[in-house]
């Protein structure tokens, strides 16, 4: 009795947590986007989808990790324009490609210490403290490429076209990978426990022998490496950067982590929600553009499903909280 | 003649845990009440009650007559009911009269701030109480922490008040400060009518200030008295009751050969050069008032709070912890007093409550090795709770506080700091508590216990080092020691 009773109720936990509610709902924009346009369920459109998720996922794994321990990165588009732009310069110059693909995640991740260092230095708000460092890394790409475009020319390739199977692309697999990381990371490792820990209760976790500090820098140094490697591929895929190439990411990023059920106060959450928030909204722009609705909804669209989101986990705790009575 | 204020009957309680009941009281105009009673007696919750802040569950209260039901701290304030709680509440930057008339400006036609009209007025107030030496249009942070004391009594009597509560008026303030802010007291019940609700740690002061004692034990009433056919002894007898027998009998064992040195510990404000030895085996139990260093001290010692000096020897070897995570690898351990604030991971479950500190061991966790781990220790501390998976928060009170220790104990450790370890506790739980700590004992470990609750320590301890304003003032034995006696070391009596 109390076996089965146990059952029913991990299974209830399931089917009512955040990203099986997602699930639900990308099966159901899916099948009606399908319904419409039968060309939406392809090879080809689902490679698009995929391959806008690659970016933006790999850089909401990093945001997932940085939103649980209660920190917020909002120079991450900026960081992305910096890093885009110094690899394609690093290439043009005549760089071996690899070379110059990992210096620049190397340079993510010290653009990204360098925020969690001073938001503890000076002892403020990660969101504070990213705002002025994007404006500052903003200016160096400005200032590195004259504001003008960085086209490669077609050098740089072999990531975006290479293909498992001569079907499967790379990217996608990457964007696999970054995911199940960061899964087993948050999991399975003394770091994922860290950053629930603090995430629900710093001084708590700093009375309990974890050192707070250290683990803040790598906790944003984990999520450097990630918007390295998101900007590796997206360059390699798009084959050209400016400054402005990842406007809005930051807030993409973060409204995938929050569409994926964790909790912005930190604490709570988990990487598979991020997963299905990340498709999400990545299918939203090309669903809009197969349903023939005009391209300015789309922004209204990601509002929306950010909202409906919150809404959802609204609702749940309200649910838990009367449960309990 | 009508009363000024009556309290009839007044209960209270906190998730199951009765913090006040039956309290019945009166207070005439031109009369100074005093609440007497330990920590954790009942005191604020009590003043919070009259002043509207918390709604008790049973009882009534009449201001001049009217029964007040359901008071909110406005309907409080309008009613003429004024608290001045022991942290000063006026704001730094402005000015004396800026502060006295803060929420309800005197307005010009204009609708900006009258400053001309409010300094006036301010001033009159100044002069009735005699306060010669404030300006109203100074700055309040030029004020010393007395004359802002008397500030926030004149913003009370801009309100009109009827009723003045006073929360540990005289913590903060010097011998000749205390003495001026005493006599004001005094002349504000005599001249003006005021009736005047008064707490302090300091009996003697009461002795001089009051016209009756209100004394609290564990929430209920013990006594009225009035202080002028009453003496010292018996306000502390009332304070600590009579029911010390049916206390927790410990097992007493002789304690084990290393010595633990606590050297020298200060820091510039609370602690003032502690030193004291702790064999192994041995319980040693910190009392003292609230603010008399214990738990200040203990911090410094597991490297929490920053010190100015201090060292930590173990049979002669320095083992000085630089922070929490240094303290923990030299196997010392501290169970702070806020255990919302700084033991619980409050979103997450018991399983990672518990594994914490372990798991800094090492990068990669073992799930089953570590469910295994966890399942042993909340069966060792009997922790009752649905699953190792839940909410650490949906737990009890004394489960929390067990699944702490047990935490503490992942590891072996060799020093335990208890910082009041059954806070918040129901009965049952406590006991259990008390055998786990006296089971480290036993296996020959150093332990550190602070507790307000004076039963509680001498029942647990071996001996007491009493801390008075930062000192240590003195090392009983708990064998030879009543909590008389205990209490007396605690005010600096005799």
């Amino acid at each position: 009795m109390a076996k089965t009773a146990e059952k029913n109720g991990r299974a209830a936990k399931i089917l009512t947590s955040q990203p099986f509610v997602l699930f639900v709902f990308i099966i159901a924009v899916s099948i009606i986007t399908n319904a419409i346009n039968p060309r939406f369920l392809t090879w080809s459109t689902i490679n698009s989808v995929m391959s806008q998720a690659t970016t933006l996922g790999l850089i909401a794994c990093g945001a997932t990790i940085l939103v649980i321990s209660g920190h917020f990165d909002i120079s991450v588009g900026r960081m992305v324009g910096l890093c885009t732009c110094t690899m394609a310069i690093l290439i043009n110059s005549g760089m071996n490609e690899v070379l110059a693909g990992l210096l620049g995640v190397g340079l993510c991740i010290l653009c990204s210490v360098i925020n969690g260092s001073l938001s503890i230095l000076f002892n403020a708000p990660t969101m504070i403290v990213t705002l002025a460092t994007g404006s500052i890394y903003y200016s160096i790409a400005l200032i590195m490429t004259k504001g003008y475009m960085q086209t490669l020319y077609g050098k740089f390739r072999f990531l975006a076209s290479f293909r498992f199977f001569g079907r499967i692309p790379f990217l996608y697999l990457m964007l696999l990978v970054g995911f199940v990381f960061v899964f087993l990371l948050l999991r399975h490792t003394r770091t994922g426990r860290e950053v629930y820990a603090i995430g629900t209760n710093a001084r708590s976790a700093y009375l309990s022998g974890i050192n707070v500090n250290l683990c803040r820098v790598k906790f944003f140094a984990l999520s450097g490496a990630l918007i390295g490697f998101a900007c590796m591929f997206m360059l390699s895929r798009v084959s050209a950067a400016q400054a402005t190439s990842g406007d809005g990411m930051e807030l993409e990023a973060i409204g995938a982590v929050v569409i994926g059920g964790s909790s912005i106060n930190g604490g709570k959450g988990g990487v598979v929600g991020t997963f299905f928030g990340v498709i999400l909204l990545s299918m939203i722009s090309t669903a809009i553009n197969m349903l023939h609705i005009n391209a300015f909804y789309e922004y209204f669209f990601y509002g929306l499903v950010i909202l409906i989101a919150l809404a959802i986990t609204a609702l749940r705790e309200y649910a838990v909280r009367k449960q309990r009575g | 003649m009508e009363h000024l204020l009556e309290l009839k009957d007044i209960s209270k309680s906190y998730s199951g845990v009765l913090v006040l009941s039956g309290v019945e009281v009166t207070l005439d105009a031109g009369e100074v009440l005093c609440l007497v009673g330990e920590n954790g007696a009942g005191k604020s919750t009590l003043i919070k009650i009259v002043s509207g802040v918390v709604t008790p569950d049973t009882g009534t209260i009449r201001v001049m007559g009217n029964v007040c039901e359901k008071m909110t701290p406005r309907q409080a304030i309008n009613l003429g009911i004024a608290t001045i709680y022991q942290d000063i509440d006026l704001v730094d930057n402005l000015t004396v009269a800026d502060n006295v008339f803060l929420g309800c400006e005197i307005r010009t036609r204009l609708g900006t701030v009258d400053r001309k009209k409010q300094e006036e007025q301010t001033g009159k107030l100044l002069d009735r109480l005699e306060l010669h030496g404030i300006s109203p249009d100074v700055l309040l942070e030029d004020l010393s922490t007395a004359q802002k004391q008397c500030v926030q009594i004149v913003k009370a009597l801009r309100n009109e008040a009827r009723i003045l509560i006073l929360d540990e008026p005289t913590a903060s303030l010097g011998d000749e400060e205390t003495r001026m802010l005493l006599r004001m007291v005094r002349e504000l019940a005599t001249k003006s009518g005021i009736g005047i609700i008064y707490i302090s740690h300091y009996i003697e002061e009461l002795f001089e200030i009051g016209d009756r004692m209100l004394i609290l034990k564990d929430g209920r009433q013990v006594s009225v008295r009035n202080v002028k056919e009453t003496t010292q002894d018996q306000v502390i007898r009332d304070m600590i009751g009579r029911d010390a027998s049916s206390f927790y009998h410990r097992e007493y064992f002789d304690p084990g050969k290393r010595v633990l040195r606590i050297s020298h510990y200060a820091n510039r404000r609370t602690v003032h050069d502690v030193s004291l030895e702790i064999r192994s085996g041995e319980v040693f139990g910190l009392g003292g008032l609230v603010g008399a260093g214990r738990s200040e001290l203990v911090r410094m010692v597991y490297g929490v709070d920053r010190k100015e000096s201090g060292k930590l020897l173990l049979d002669g070897v320095d083992i000085t912890p630089k922070n929490p995570w240094d303290a923990i690898g030299r196997g010392i351990y501290m169970i702070s007093e806020d255990r919302k604030g700084e033991g619980l991971l409050n979103l997450r479950s018991v399983r990672e409550n518990i594994m914490v500190t372990h798991n800094e061991r090492r990068e990669f966790i073992n799930l089953t090795k570590e469910a295994e781990a966890v399942n042993d220790l909340v069966d060792q501390f009997e922790i009752r709770l649905p699953g190792i998976e839940a909410e650490v928060t949906s737990l009890s009170g004394g489960n929390q506080q067990k699944a702490i220790i047990a935490r503490c104990v992942a590891d072996p450790g060799e020093i335990y700091i208890f910082d009041e370890p059954t806070k918040g506790v129901d009965v049952g739980a406590k006991e259990e508590i008390y055998g786990h700590i006296l089971n480290l004992a036993k296996q020959d470990k150093f332990i550190i216990i602070i507790s307000s609750d004076m039963p509680e320590l001498l029942a647990m301890s071996d001996r007491i080092g009493v801390m008075r304003e930062g000192v240590l003032a003195g090392i009983v034995e708990t064998k030879d020691t009543g909590e008389e006696e205990l209490m007396r070391m605690y005010l600096g009596l005799d």
